[in-house]
């Protein structure tokens, strides 16, 4: 086996930073690290400016809805045309419920309503049933 | 379901089955573009385009590798067209304005925060070594997949990974210091 040597531990720190070596590999590069404090400092900065990178963030847009309507627009016009239906019968249904506004306002007030009989009449009382009993 | 799966009921008409992969796969081609080019909006056209196209030849298609690579390696060809168009426009702006020079939207940027400091390093490294560390580190995709991607040897994806990390190292060291004082 080969000695490690700074240049070849080095040149391989990043592949071990990404696991991306053979655990053969990696086993002996650990070896030369735990050695040797310039690689290890050379691994600790490497390591550093990965863990950096991260600072960098990029959310990702969403196209599918753009790719859909080039791809399907059949659908696309058939769906906008049901849209399109379904708005203009809302319409008509807000115009109808406008006019009956319209129509209980214009109506005159209906006069109040006078007391109706009592439902048991108050009976004199030779006819009432507690004299009777 | 799996993406081949997926494609032969696309090469069928099926639209639903096609925005399942779009919906798959749309974020991670637009990060790609956008760290790539600096730019948003050129972003979200190169990943339509790019799912258009594969749409267009989804009768045709026959996979050789993984649909992501696939569609990575159309999405990168558009970023290199962006970069010659954008090249083009430049010395044509020169020529007009006279103007030394015209850098893209990452440049003349004073890296206020470490995040700028990282995004104007990476927009820096030669295109190569960043489709490759932007496919890596923000990706998180192993090498083998890198390469079948970007149609290069495994080999040189690792070479061109250590040397936009060193190059990193490098750039990023004043706010390393700053984070971890000696």
């Amino acid at each position: 086996m080969s000695e490690m040597t700074c240049a070849r531990a080095q040149a391989r720190l990043t592949a071990l930073l990404d696991a991306e070596l053979t655990e053969r590999m990696s086993a002996r590069l650990r070896a030369h690290l735990a050695e040797c404090a310039d690689c290890k400092r050379h691994w600790n900065e490497l390591a550093a400016a990965r863990e950096m990178a991260q600072a960098w963030t990029v959310e990702g847009g969403e196209v599918w809805e753009a790719v859909r309507q080039e791809i399907a627009p059949g659908d696309f016009s058939a769906l906008m045309a049901e849209m399109a239906a379904l708005r203009a019968a809302l319409q008509d249904v807000r115009a109808e419920v406008a006019a009956l506004r319209r129509e209980l306002a214009a109506r005159p007030a209906e006069p109040a309503r006078r007391p109706s009989a009592p439902l048991f009449p108050v009976l004199p009382p030779e006819q009432s049933l507690l004299r009777i009993v | 379901m799996e993406d081949d799966l997926l494609m032969q009921k696309a090469a069928a008409g099926d639209v639903e089955a096609f925005g399942r992969l779009v919906r798959r796969y749309q974020r991670r081609l637009v990060r790609f573009v956008e760290r790539m080019t600096g730019d948003a909006e050129t972003a979200e056209d190169a990943a339509q385009e790019a799912f258009l196209r594969l749409w267009r030849t989804r009768e045709t298609y026959r996979p050789q590798g993984s649909l992501s690579s696939y569609l990575l390696r159309i999405v990168r060809n558009l970023c290199l067209d962006h970069a010659r168009t954008g090249a083009a426009a430049a010395r044509r702006e020169r020529a007009v304005t006279g103007a030394s020079w015209i850098e893209g939207p990452a440049a003349h940027i004073e890296a206020k925060s470490l995040a700028e400091a990282v995004r104007k390093a990476v927009h820096e490294l030669p295109e190569p070594q960043r489709a490759v560390f932007v496919l890596s580190e923000y990706e998180g995709l192993p090498y083998r997949e890198i390469a079948e991607a970007l149609g290069c040897p495994v080999g040189t994806v690792a070479s061109r990974k250590r040397l936009a990390l060193e190059t990193l190292r490098r750039r990023l060291a004043p706010w390393r210091e700053e984070r971890c004082p000696k």
